[in-house]
């Protein structure tokens, strides 16, 4: 019979220590680059109303998808699906406007079932930050270098990240004469990322003979400021040139910030159109089959709170940062010292012992035996950099298990050991 | 280079896309040879490609196992994964189709309680909830479907038919058409992003190769 207390259910797993060291660490140099450009950090609750996060016209999490409870009074909680809900119910709630613009970060977990055998983390970590109160094309550059220097930070280097831009699209749309129906169907072949659809549509539509063109290419419309150029030489759309013109100027501010290589414009990257007004993006790199950031402008997310509020952010997909961060890079471990003794040594050990922990070093003490033999075979199987081996209160010996002889002994006395000065209270 | 993987539905389509592929210059020789190997290489070009079950196909590509995915429509439609769908091969064209025998036509128009067998409960399930809003009941079959009406196993059946013969042979018949089906080019989310131009290069070229077909 299953034995259900050994296993986690599915969607969740245990976080063991290389990998936590590793997730921890990634996490501690998000905080630092997110607090570089003053955001503060806040936090949601983990379980909330469930309208919080189902609403449908603000691109809410299907319900079907979502871990709910009901609570005493019968109404029904659910497990945080998305973290970006939350934080802008904070900020329409706890905020005056005279705090505008308003920076905010997260980390936490969210919680979102998918279907069986997908192999899917139900439970994932993710990172971000919005910037609310302020619609401009500043913010939104703001946003992406802060999201590119993130993922720099994790070690990352191989990345891109594209752009889209929602406006502009809905313009280019408007102006191809479609009907409203068909406008529909082009949005969701392409929120279904169906291009061989869109294709249909195109070829059977009485459309517009640029529309046709951009439409027909919009898999191929990536690129740098030339492809900004293509497009805008395809359109006379006033909104759709002022939406062009401004992603120029975003993209100058990339430059100052010397984070231009990593992006492209990618004028077909316009999915969750309930969702976003304003630009979209999504950061890839090779190492996994899923994006690592994702983000944009929603100014219509925080009104759903009950105060109109212009919005851009990102979230970071830690998990998957953690699982190509894991599999590339040598992950450097803080190095480790063993203390072991002899019984005549063990009061000088635990001395020296705390003096270290207290200068900032990582010291393990041995309790596996008395045994130097014992000690040294552990150190060597554990990845320990150091041993020190306590013979009495004046006579050590000192292992080092860093050099290519794979461990070298000396003999030492303990009057010898360089310990750090305490410092000056 | 980095290799792109291809992922292709095992048996006459898999051969077929080779086809395509030798004639746009991508061959992979290694892969007609008989071995027991699971995965080819084209070291010249930094290809790999490997076949697997069509119902494989996505879950290889949306993981980013594999870069491109070769598959029939039909199980891009059942599998549901997300994916981009970039070309329409025109291979193995046939269609998704509601059948049975010829008694099923007025039940199937009026009643709500039907059964239908099918190897595509999605397909199925969206076709009578969204398009016909219709509540029924669906039976997942494994093989051999046209058999569950003749038993008295369905009312109905949603199957692929490419020439009806066995239908007729059967004494069924087609009663709706669900979709047109082909072999469609699916291609990972990342890898459309990381490899585009790669990824774009190769659809034009057999895109370019399927337009000189047909004219």
């Amino acid at each position: 019979m299953r034995d259900n207390r050994l296993h986690t259910p599915v969607g969740f797993r245990d976080v063991l220590p290389y990998e936590c060291s590793i997730k921890n660490e990634i996490i501690n140099e998000i905080r630092n680059e997110f607090e570089g450009y003053a955001y503060k950090a806040v936090e949601s609750p983990s379980l909330e109303y469930i309208e919080v996060f189902s609403d449908e016209n603000r691109g809410g999490t299907d319900p079907k998808l979502m871990y709910k409870y009901f609570d005493r009074e019968g109404a029904t909680l659910a497990m945080r699906s998305d973290m970006t809900p939350g934080i802008a119910r904070i900020a329409a709630t706890a905020f005056s406007e005279n705090e505008n613009p308003l920076r905010l970060y997260y980390v936490g977990n969210t919680f979102k079932t998918s279907g069986s055998y997908q192999g899917k983390l139900y439970e994932t970590t993710q990172a971000g930050v919005e910037l609310m109160g302020v619609n401009s094309y500043e913010a939104d550059a703001e946003i992406i270098v802060l999201a590119i220097k993130s993922i720099l930070k994790t070690g990352i280097k191989d990345f891109r990240i594209n752009i889209g831009q929602v406006k502009l699209f809905k313009a280019i749309l408007d102006e191809t004469g479609l009907s409203d129906e068909e406008c529909e169907n082009i949005k969701d072949t392409i929120a279904q990322r169906d291009y061989v659809a869109l294709e249909n549509i195109i070829n059977n539509s009485n459309i517009s003979e640029n529309g046709k063109t951009i439409l027909s290419k919009l898999t191929k419309l990536v690129g740098k400021n030339e492809v900004i150029d293509y497009v805008k030489s395809l359109t006379k759309s006033e909104e759709a040139i002022n939406a062009l013109d401004e992603l120029k100027k975003l993209y100058g501010i990339l430059r100052l910030y010397g984070v231009d290589k990593y992006v492209y414009f990618d004028i077909g990257m316009i999915n969750h159109l309930n969702y976003y007004t304003g630009i979209i993006f999504r950061g890839y790199t090779y190492g996994t089959g899923y994006s690592i950031v994702g983000g944009g402008r929603y100014d219509n997310l925080v009104s759903g709170f009950g105060k109109d509020m212009p919005a851009v952010g990102f979230t970071i997909n830690i998990n998957e940062i953690v699982s190509i961060v894991e599999k590339t890079a040598e992950f450097q471990q803080k190095p480790k010292t063993l203390i072991a003794w002899e019984d005549k040594g063990k009061i000088t050990a635990y001395k020296i012992g705390l003096t270290y922990r207290d200068n900032g070093m990582i010291v393990q003490n041995s309790f596996i035996s008395n045994d130097f033999d014992a000690n040294f075979k552990y150190a060597k199987e554990n990845g320990i950099a150091h041993m020190l081996y306590f013979e009495d209160s004046e006579n050590l010996k000192v292992v080092s298990f860093l050099d290519e002889m794979g461990g070298y002994t000396v003999s030492a006395k303990v009057s010898d050991l360089v310990l750090p000065k305490k410092e000056a209270e | 280079m980095r290799y792109l993987t291809f992922a292709l539905a095992k048996g006459r389509l898999a051969d077929q896309t080779m086809e395509l592929f030798e004639k746009i210059g991508m061959p992979c020789e290694e892969m007609k040879e008989k071995s027991r190997k699971l995965i080819f290489t084209n070291e010249e070009l930094g290809l790999k490609f490997f076949l697997s079950k069509a119902s494989d196909v996505p879950t290889y590509v949306e993981h980013g196992a594999a870069d491109i995915g070769i598959v029939g429509k039909d199980t891009i439609l059942e599998e549901g994964r997300d994916l981009y769908e970039l070309l329409d091969l025109g291979l193995g064209k046939c269609k998704m189709m509601v059948a049975g025998p010829e008694s099923a036509k007025e039940k199937l128009e009026k009643s709500h309680n039907i059964r239908v067998a099918t190897k595509y409960p999605k397909i199925a399930t969206d076709y009578f909830y969204k398009v016909k809003h219709q509540t029924v009941e669906i039976i997942k079959l494994n093989g051999s479907v046209e058999l569950a009406p003749i038993v008295g196993l369905s009312d109905v059946i949603v199957d692929i038919v490419e020439t009806g013969s066995t239908l007729r042979e059967n004494g069924l018949t087609v009663l709706e058409d669900i979709c047109p089906l082909s072999a469609r080019v699916v291609v990972n989310r990342v890898s459309m992003k990381m490899e585009h131009e790669r990824i774009m290069n190769i659809i034009d070229k057999i895109r370019t190769l399927i337009e000189g077909g047909n004219k």
